[in-house]
């Protein structure tokens, strides 16, 4: 986790498959607060940059048996405790009948999990970060890609980081403070 | 270019079909003798027995036209092992003749002599009478026959030419044999399932066999070629990436299986029609009610849970156990179906009902892997092998 | 190039590239965020005027129902559901397509669907926003829907849990929040580059504000890829469900033509079939006016239409499965709705439902008609057309019952019919709302299904 934001040195590459194997040397030099941007998900990269998997589907499993339940539970305590009426001459607790509502409240209950999970996870909204200061950000999220090194991480000495990346095909290499 | 192993050799292909043929044929001849004896048994384990191995034949059909239908290029690699299924149709043509020769009485009521004074079988007559339905047979099984040899003809004779018109021809065929196969599978059912209890109807019955089948042809698919892979064949070229595939299709279509069921069932149950819960009271009485239960978490809830997670479906060991329960549990799916008609108080398990199923499947197995031997072990020169070779999920 | 010589139909080892011409990220880029940041053209205006006069009528109409309550409509006692429901079950089932296209292709890795689904989910929700209204005013008194809520209240009752219109409620509510957060999450990536792209400040704060700060990171796109699998996991049996309990309204009653098992499938699929019409019939236009030939071509259009052959012989199994078993069942009153269906007062609108639905789709055999724009877009009218009359025909059962005494018919009020055309001018105005300010085309999965995305292919990809 990173306490402020201080950042270190951006740069552009030109194509997809340069920023991958950019990703991959770095990892490969034991990089670990270095982040790729792209204006589209390049698959492979979670590989390449040496990430885990996302947890979020824990997050929503954990939302989906409890809209499941919820539901199950509303349904049974208003028609089979609280208020008993007959209806079609069918059981007070007619599991059948509560079948759709409680679907429904499960897929719901995972979604808002699954959007807000994600959201969560990724640390958003959050309308400001520091790498919106490098000059050609703007075109990350139309058509090039971006490498930035973090100061925070061990490995980071700023000249010899910034001669890396040129190696590894980064371009317009900038330092971008905070 | 790789070498591959195209050619099944070894005990799958020497030892293991005389072995199939020698336990199938044993155990056909175990219920011939006991026809004599207790012939509704035989009947109706032997029924059983084939509407499993049909549904099963008649899946791998489902798969190749989808195969063609969507130019599917992820399965090609798997396409010999369900072709080969397919092909098994002759063999449930000639099966079905028992059914056709003596079962007829056992099996369906409608044919007996009172059904004339039963008002509701007067007006179906016109459908249900014993000529019409061996003409419908016929036809059912002609136009199979003639799917699977259309499809696994041109398949193989890609293998030596490598034309990319039998590819082009097979699309073309998928897209009207895909209409054939819905509307033949769904008479032959009612036909051949539905009409064992002929004063009741579904209009979902085909849709409900669909999806057995689909499911059930998946799930073999799949253990076939894991058990390839153990004979050391195919272990390159199919890869975890293609079982993660198959995976997502039999969870999705098990969940299909599930929608399926619970709406026929649901909708019968809410409206409460004396002539339609009938079906369902007859599957609820005594031990059947415990079976139905049973089906509901072995069906849906244990696979839904189980196999959910992605690292289930890659690890071979543990997909490979999920895919056999699944199997069991469609035997268990379609026993429930069809033998409540035989024995209404509840579940009788026979040594015949496994001599059935050793029977068929002994025969149905000899004859896939004889065939399977014959051809390279997946679509050689298919022009998307190169694509399926190299698919990845994402 | 000579990628555009290749005969894709002829040679199977090769694939239709998504994306035509000569284009690279910057270029769809550029395409897609053309009509947003343009200023709108004239017929922009005039469209919108038109569909705003006849939102207004929509109003007007519902104000006049508020007023008076629901005698303005034509129904009767035989005849107690109306336009209503057929309105309601026909804007939900246009509702079907965009999350089909989001979810169901997504799993079934049909990337064709990249350059049509932000298009279509938007055309969900909008029509699931016209469907809502119907049932939110079928009483006449909108002020008293917080009953179907299971909130406590003074009558110290609850809503009726076995009842199918309750779990409607439930379920076009979670329908409508689901197809809402999964098209804003599509939105999220592609509202940033609205944003880092913006050359006035007003643009910069709103699609900034919108976008949450995404910055397209890779830690970021993990997540997001994962929730937009689960998403689509999730949307893929919620659509199933959906017009489920739609059918349910009908099939758990014991009307005969109502009650057949076959409902909850054959609903599904006349949904994804009306939806893919409705897609074909705007897209054919707004392909043509926004210049975005590149991105949706005539190969996603094609695709389109093989949907609607396949989802329109789906629709014709079920109805000659509905009528083989009404014969089948040896039950009269069954037989005989069908036959009253088809030859009763309502023949026409059955057969209305049958050219439509079961045979204009036929003419999608041909590779010629499926690939002719004219062609396309007149048959996905008249299914349109039909599928209206399809929830028309199936309504109207009720107007032969048990009793004959009590045989009647009905006729739509003027009041009705404008309510109807009313409800489009919603749709429309609310979805030219969307090609001004939103981009048509989701931006990162069309630039993601590009060779040149495939960092495995080298510097350029193919097909460049």
């Amino acid at each position: 986790m990173r306490k402020k934001h201080s950042f270190g040195v951006v740069c552009e590459f030109q194509s997809a498959a340069i920023l991958m194997k950019a990703a991959t040397g770095l990892r490969d030099a034991g990089f670990t607060k270095f982040e790729t941007y792209s204006p589209f998900p390049v698959h492979g990269m979670d590989d390449a940059m040496g990430l885990k998997h996302s947890k979020l589907g824990w997050i929503v499993l954990c939302g989906g048996i409890t809209g499941l339940s919820g539901a199950l539970l509303l349904q049974w305590w208003t028609s089979a405790v609280d208020y008993k009426l007959t209806i079609s001459g069918k059981p007070f607790f007619s599991y059948q009948a509560f079948v759709p509502v409680s679907f429904e409240c499960m897929v719901l209950f995972s979604a808002f999990c699954a959007v807000f999970g994600m959201l969560a996870l990724n640390g958003l909204p959050k309308l400001y970060h520091p790498v919106f200061k490098y000059s050609r950000y703007h075109n990350a999220t139309s058509h090039t890609f971006l490498i930035s090194i973090d100061k925070n991480d061990p490995l980071y000495k700023e000249q010899e980081t910034a001669l890396l990346l040129q190696q590894l095909g980064g371009e317009n290499l900038e330092v971008v403070e905070d | 270019m790789v070498e591959r192993t195209e050619k099944l050799t070894g005990f799958l292909a020497d030892k293991l079909p005389k072995i199939l043929l020698l336990m199938g044929t044993l155990s056909l001849a175990f219920c011939a003798v006991s026809y004599g004896a207790n012939p509704r048994q035989v009947l109706f384990s032997y029924m059983t027995a084939f509407i499993f191995f049909l549904a099963l034949t008649l899946g791998s059909l489902f798969f190749i036209l989808i195969h063609f239908l969507t130019r599917a290029g992820w399965s090609v690699i798997l396409r010999r092992i369900a072709e080969t299924l397919m092909n098994n149709i002759g063999l449930m043509a000639i099966l079905f003749l028992p059914i056709a020769f003596f079962g007829m009485h056992e099996l369906y009521h409608w044919t007996h002599a009172e059904a004339i004074n039963d008002v509701i079988l007067q007006k179906k007559a016109g459908y249900l009478n014993i000529k019409f339905f061996f003409v419908r047979a016929v036809i059912f099984f002609g136009i199979w026959f003639w799917l699977a040899r259309v499809f696994y003809n041109n398949s193989v004779a890609q293998d030596a030419t490598g034309d990319h018109s039998h590819t082009l021809k097979l699309q073309k065929y998928a897209t009207f044999g895909v209409i054939l196969f819905a509307l033949t599978l769904t008479f032959s059912v009612i036909d051949w399932v539905m009409s064992m209890t002929p004063h009741w109807y579904s209009t979902m019955f085909g849709v409900y066999y669909f999806a057995i089948s689909t499911v059930l042809s998946l799930c073999v698919i799949t253990i076939l070629a894991m058990t390839l892979r153990r004979a050391g064949f195919l272990k390159n070229e199919i890869t975890v990436e293609h079982y993660h595939d198959m995976g997502k299709l039999v969870y999705g279509f098990n969940i299909f299986w599930t929608y399926i069921a619970f709406s026929q069932y649901f909708l019968i149950w809410y409206a409460n029609i004396p002539e339609e819960t009938i079906w369902f009271r007859e599957h609820f009485m005594g031990s059947w009610n415990a079976v139905a239960v049973f089906l509901v978490l072995g069906h849906f809830v244990v696979p839904f849970l189980g196999f959910m997670s992605r690292h289930v479906k890659r690890n071979l060991i543990a997909h490979f156990v999920v895919v056999c329960w699944m199997v069991f549990i469609t035997i268990v799916d379609l026993y429930w179906i069809i033998m409540p008609n035989f024995s209404p108080e509840g579940i009788e398990i026979s040594l015949l009902d496994f001599a059935a199923f050793m029977g068929i499947g002994g025969l149905y197995f000899g004859l896939y892997f004889l065939r399977l031997r014959k051809h390279a072990l997946f679509p050689k020169k298919d022009p998307r092998l190169e694509e399926s070779l190299h698919f990845h999920n994402v | 190039m000579s990628s555009h010589v290749i005969n894709y139909d002829l040679d199977p080892s090769k694939r239709v590239p998504l994306v035509a011409g000569n284009n690279d990220f910057k270029s769809v880029t550029d395409i897609i965020c053309a009509p947003v940041e343009q200023p709108a053209p004239s017929w922009w205006w005039i469209a919108t005027a038109a569909s705003g006069s006849v939102l207004l009528l929509l109003l007007s109409m519902l104000g006049y129902l508020f007023w008076e309550g629901i005698g303005i409509w034509g129904l009767n006692n035989p005849v107690a559901w109306g336009f209503d429901i057929v309105n309601l079950v026909f804007w939900v089932g246009i509702g079907h397509a965009g999350t089909l296209i989001s979810a169901i292709l997504f799993l079934f890795r049909q990337k064709w669907r990249t350059s049509i689904n932000r298009f279509s989910e938007a055309m969900t929700l909008f029509a699931v926003i016209c469907a809502l209204i119907f049932p939110a005013v079928h009483t006449g008194r909108p002020w008293v829907d917080y009953f179907l809520l299971p909130i406590p209240n003074s009558m110290a009752i609850w809503p009726n849990f076995r009842s199918p219109l309750l779990w409607d409620l439930f379920a076009f509510t979670t329908y409508f929040t689901v197809s809402l957060l999964f098209w804003y999450v599509g939105l999220i990536p592609d509202l940033a580059t609205l944003r880092d792209r913006a050359k006035t400040k007003t643009r910069k704060v709103v699609y900034g504000l919108f976008a949450l700060g995404w910055r397209g990171a890779n830690r970021h796109w993990q997540n997001y890829e994962k929730a937009y699998m689960i998403l689509a996991a999730l949307a893929a049996p919620l659509v199933l469900s959906v017009h489920s309990i739609v059918s349910f309204d009908f099939a758990t009653s014991q009307l005969p033509g109502w009650h057949t098992t076959i409902f909850p499938p054959y609903f599904v699929a006349g949904a994804v079939f009306s939806g893919f019409a409705m897609v074909i019939s705007l897209m054919v236009i707004a392909r043509e006016l926004f210049g975005m030939k590149d991105l949706v071509t005539m190969y996603h259009l094609e695709c389109m239409n093989k949907v609607i052959l396949a989802t329109g012989s789906i629709v014709g199994y079920a109805y000659g499965m509905e009528f083989f078993v009404a014969w089948y069942s040896g039950n009269e009153y069954e037989a005989f709705a069908f036959i009253n269906r088809a030859f009763g007062p309502y023949a026409w609108a059955y057969w209305i439902m049958i050219s439509c639905n079961v045979i204009s789709p036929q003419f999608f055999w041909f590779k010629k008609l499926r690939t002719s724009i004219p062609v396309m877009f007149i048959i996905s009218i008249f299914v349109n057309i039909g599928m209206w009359f399809e929830r028309f025909v199936i309504v109207m059962t009720l107007h032969r019952d048990f009793l004959p005494s009590s045989w009647g018919y009905f006729r739509p009020t003027w009041v009705d019919l404008s309510t109807l055309v009313g409800s489009f001018g919603l749709f429309f105005t609310l979805f030219l709302l969307f090609l001004k300010f939103l981009p048509m085309v989701a931006m990162a999965e069309v630039k993601g299904v590009m060779p040149a995305a495939n960092p495995h292919l080298g510097h350029h990809g193919e097909g460049h």
